[in-house]
């Protein structure tokens, strides 16, 4: 377990859902048992309406953090200013908890993929994606969290693992990190890498935030697509994350097939009773 | 081009189609790349046009989603976005059945509004605090929430059909080309078809006329005594519903 002052994270809020649509009525109709929400930048870019108004009150109610999933951090285009106005615009408005997005790139020359795609784990990236989250945090005002990816190809190109990759960029860039141990499950069977050891190898201190998701089977692959429960294997890795990384916010991810409110806060009471255990 | 953006071109090639792996398991891996890109684009335009989807039936809606998904790349940050051209694709695809695009365009339209940009609507309040002589002088917008949407079918029986998924009625001609208002009231969308003359006085609103100007022009489509009480009509539904801004 970290010492406190070792700590470069904030304190936990707590353990959070990802807010989506479905569940707007249940979140608006009384309170629920979820310490903070976290819901999709994109979605309230330049937006009005029921969603913005949505957002508000729900803000209103409980801490809200930010994750992106178009910021393309490792993109060779470099940072879209446009994208960073309106993220800018949106961070001013919610006064979020944190901001996040993604260690991947989404598109090229004018092209998005709507991906988190992979990207060559080598110093000259690096050096790239440390040069863009200093202009994303210098235009925030504030420390942003970077999540790792789960992937399907590696490049021969890689000079590093993405442990290193990851450890090097929070170091340097002085950042946080989201760590979504269903990505890195789904990786370390993908790429045929210890899921363990990766999480031994991050660098805690700047661990903000943890996602908890589900995926599905391919054949021989795991495929990311946050469309069922978290699986017992990510459980059993995230009670290992509480010894490694001490007590880190905590959240249900689902994006797909949506199930009722109560399902997911099932999910994070069991969230809630490993970590208790682990503590 | 820096290595990395040669790297993120190739593997940008392969992700629309542009380009083959070179080996079976760069093929496999690739796939799911592949795959995830068409079935997110292919679904958002469904979710964007859910209504003329079921109009369509899935199999036809699919073929022609595919279809925009290789021919249209998106240019957009957002997904949400993805779908602003398939009304036009759709009327170039199906020129013979214009009634799909035109529920496409509306549906689009409908979805639009849900989350369109917030602006202050006038009101009978934003009017009455102005002197007659400058309200009538002062240039309107349609509401950035808004929009005008063509339709040559009966558009409106049909899409409130297939919302509630009950069977639609038949797709009739209307024998002219009208306008859909589309707006948002209470956080909601709405819809209605315009007359005529609404159409023609909306329209000079939107493209920053002021009341006068749109006076006017019902006077000499209407006569004037007939256009000032028209006029008078139209401003009281449009301050109720809230379609209009200030330019």
């Amino acid at each position: 377990m970290l010492a406190p002052l070792a700590r470069i994270a904030a304190p936990s809020p707590g353990f959070g859902l990802g807010l989506r649509p479905d569940h707007y009525g249940d979140v608006l109709g009384g309170p629920q048992p979820v310490d903070w929400f976290e819901v999709i930048s994109e979605n309230f870019f330049g937006a009005g309406g029921k969603p913005l108004s949505v957002l508000e009150r729900v803000r209103a109610d409980y801490p809200v953090a930010l994750h992106g999933v178009s910021l393309s951090i490792g993109s060779a285009d470099g940072l879209d200013p446009h994208y960073l106005d309106g993220l800018a615009a949106l961070a001013d408005r919610v006064d979020p908890l944190w901001v996040s997005d993604h260690l991947c790139w989404t598109g090229l020359g004018g092209i998005n993929s709507h991906d988190l795609l992979p990207l060559p784990y080598t110093a000259a990236v690096l050096d790239l994606v440390v040069d863009h989250i200093g202009r994303v945090q210098d235009r925030l005002k504030r420390r942003i969290l970077i999540e790792n990816p789960s992937s399907y190809v590696a490049f021969a190109e890689s000079e590093m693992g993405e442990c290193d990759f990851l450890s090097a960029m929070a170091e340097r860039a002085d950042c946080l990190l989201l760590a979504d141990i269903n990505n890195i499950y789904v990786s370390a069977r993908n790429h045929g890498f210890d899921a363990r050891a990766y999480m031994a190898a991050l660098p805690a201190a700047r661990i903000q935030q943890i996602h908890l998701a589900g995926h599905s089977v391919a054949g021989d692959m795991l495929i990311d697509t946050h469309d069922s429960p978290v699986c017992d294997p990510v459980w059993d890795l995230y009670a290992e994350s509480r010894g490694l990384w001490g007590d880190v916010a905590t959240m249900i991810e689902r994006d797909d097939d949506i199930p009722p409110l109560a399902d997911l806060l099932a999910e994070l009471d069991r969230a809630r009773a490993l970590a208790a255990v682990h503590d | 081009m820096t290595e990395l953006a040669t790297v993120q071109r190739a593997f940008l090639g392969q992700v629309l189609g542009e380009t083959v792996a070179r080996d079976a398991d760069e093929a496999r891996r690739m796939a799911i790349y592949r795959n995830a890109y068409c079935a997110t684009l292919r679904g958002a335009l469904r979710k964007t046009h859910r209504r003329c989807a079921a109009w369509l039936g899935d199999i036809r809606f699919d073929e022609i989603a595919v279809a925009y998904v290789e021919a249209n790349p998106s240019p957009f940050r957002n997904l949400r976005d993805y779908g602003a051209g398939f009304a036009d694709f759709l009327a170039v695809r199906c020129p013979d059945d214009l009634d799909i695009a035109e529920l496409a365009a509306l549906d689009w339209a409908i979805d639009a509004v849900f989350d369109g940009p917030d602006a202050q609507a006038l009101g009978i309040a934003e009017i009455g605090a102005l002197a007659t002589e400058d309200w009538i002088a002062r240039q309107l917008a349609l509401h950035p929430a808004a929009s005008l949407v063509e339709a040559t079918h009966n558009l409106a029986p049909v899409w409130q059909a297939l919302e509630r998924e009950d069977v639609p009625p038949d797709m009739a001609p209307l024998g002219r080309r009208a306008t859909l208002l589309v707006w948002r009231m209470d956080g909601r969308p709405h819809f209605r078809t315009l007359e005529p003359d609404e159409d023609v006085a909306l329209r000079l609103a939107s493209s920053g006329a002021d009341f006068s100007e749109i006076c006017e022009r019902l006077g000499e489509m209407l006569g004037a005594d007939a256009a000032a009480v028209r006029a008078a009509e139209m401003l009281r539904v449009w301050l109720d519903e809230g379609v209009l801004c200030w330019a």
